[in-house]
């Protein structure tokens, strides 16, 4: 499950770093904290508040920098307040000490074959979103004021923003709602240096997420160590690596 | 017998209750190629955005190939190349050739998939711009006259009958500036094209293009480029003594 939502939040990270939206992940993911701790507090399935108001704040991030208003200032906020709803929620559920690690920092050990399947399913989703509409999304990536001539931009680049909060609600269980941006960016620097193209870039970035992943979860398991920052801290140290080796 | 594809009747258009442009009037015909000039601040990329349909007119009406712009579906007859005056990210990770070919995307249609077509058209464009060979380099580490280039290559790919240029060689050195006006010429003699260029040049827009239009806010004239040769047609654009200096790249 941790190798599946991997390549599903490196093959995001394309798009979101690409036009400097790394942060936008961390901010989603904070807010998808909050419909988590939602669904926990109200004693249903959390994945679906969770999704529901990632995607939700994801398009409306879209929609207020496509308006000149988004800012660091908004995305700081947006950040603060998704983290300061989930921690409300929780405690008003009385499930604050339970679940706020797990939230926090991933409990991907503690998955299923239900969860499996939800990631599974996101990844034939984004798949598809992804086959169907690759060259209007390189495009809107690439310059979305020329694109706006032509493409349905609002529509492409809304869908990318839902199924967006969909990968980062999928994250949030692998490495927690702090890590879950990393997922999304390191991939991608790992894969700049050799990408001879966009779609080269879309191939490798699924690859360099597998290393990350088997290194981190190896780790993790072999130190007893926490599974999410375990799998960061790879990656990080995969990027050094790969920074020394370039020179 | 050409027919009208640009036309602005009577239109004005505010920014929060400021007028930026007042009562603009023109046509422009098929194969013509119109040069908009004025100062800074004189309203010509609010007029290229009404005219691609990103902003709408308080008052007055745009039209596209007869059509009201507001309802204008066929983009794919409409290329573009907006004004640049950084270059590309040099590690955007986008091959010549996927930025040429992007351009075609309208034209293919949403959600299908590109054809060996439309690669041999993105080739041919390529050729056109004097960028061939060059498909697997990174648009990141092409020099900027190069860039410019792949965006009117992209900008044509799509076989657009208006091709609409904001400032293209703003930001380019002499050379880049010479190659991509004769990539023009050559366009035009090889195709009815109609074109539409903004630019702050006035010597070589006297000399390239077959009609001008005159903009400050109002449209102080419209006509042949000899106009642009007339000293109190350019003092009535810019407010104070212009004198032009004709030449060629």
């Amino acid at each position: 499950m941790a190798l599946v939502t991997g390549w599903l939040s490196a093959l995001l990270g394309p798009f979101l770093v690409l036009r400097r939206f790394s942060l936008l992940a961390d901010g989603v993911s904070h807010v998808a904290l909050a419909g988590l701790a939602l669904g926990v507090a109200l004693g249903v399935s959390p994945e679906w508040p969770g999704v529901f108001l990632a995607a939700f704040g994801s398009l409306a991030v879209d929609e207020l920098r496509r308006q000149g208003y988004f800012s660091d200032a908004a995305l700081g906020l947006l950040m603060a307040t998704g983290l300061s709803l989930g921690l409300l929620f929780l405690h008003l559920g009385g499930r604050a000490g339970v679940d706020l690690q797990a939230f926090l920092f991933g409990h991907v050990l503690a998955s299923g074959w239900r969860e499996l399947w939800l990631v599974a399913g996101g990844l034939v989703l984004f798949l598809g979103f992804l086959l169907l509409f690759y060259k209007e999304l390189f495009f809107v990536a690439f310059d979305e004021e020329a694109a706006s001539l032509g493409i349905p931009v609002r529509l492409v680049s809304g869908i990318l923003s839902a199924l967006a909060g969909v990968v980062l609600v999928l994250a949030i269980r692998v490495v927690g709602a702090l890590l879950a941006g990393a997922l999304t960016i390191i991939p991608v620097l790992l894969s700049l240096p050799s990408s001879k193209s966009f779609g080269h870039l879309l191939l490798l970035s699924p690859l360099a997420s597998t290393l990350m992943m088997v290194l981190g979860l190896g780790v993790s398991f072999l130190l007893d160590l926490p599974p999410g920052p375990s799998v960061v801290l790879a990656g990080m140290a995969l990027l050094g690596l790969r920074h020394m080796v370039g020179r | 017998m050409p027919g009208e594809v640009v036309c602005f009747e009577d239109v004005s258009f505010r920014y929060h209750r400021a007028p930026v442009l007042e009562s603009i009037s023109f046509t422009v015909m098929e194969g013509e190629f119109l040069g908009l000039v004025g100062p800074n601040g004189a309203g010509k990329t609010t007029l290229l955005r009404l005219l691609l349909g990103r902003l709408r007119p308080d008052e007055g009406e745009v039209r596209l190939f007869g059509e009201p712009v507001y309802a204008f579906r066929s983009w794919e007859r409409v290329g573009y190349v907006p004004q640049r005056t950084v270059p590309f990210e040099r590690r955007f990770p986008a091959s010549l050739l996927e930025v040429v070919l992007s351009g075609r995307a309208a034209r293919r249609g949403l959600g299908r998939r590109f054809r060996r077509e439309d690669l041999e058209a993105g080739e041919r464009c390529l050729e056109l711009v004097g960028l061939s060979g060059m498909e697997r380099r990174l648009i990141g580490h092409l020099s900027p006259g190069q860039q410019q280039r792949a965006l009117l290559a992209r900008a044509l790919v799509g076989e657009p009958d208006l091709l609409v240029l904001d400032e293209p060689v703003v930001a380019l050195d002499a050379l880049s500036q010479h190659t991509f006006w004769e990539v023009l010429r050559r366009l035009r003699r090889e195709r009815t094209l109609t074109v539409i260029l903004v630019s702050h040049d006035l010597g070589v827009v006297a000399e390239e293009v077959t009609s001008v239009a005159c903009l400050n806010r109002r449209l102080v004239c419209y006509g042949s480029p000899e106009l642009l040769k007339e000293g109190r047609v350019l003092e009535a654009v810019y407010g104070v003594p212009v004198h032009l200096l004709h030449h060629r790249h």
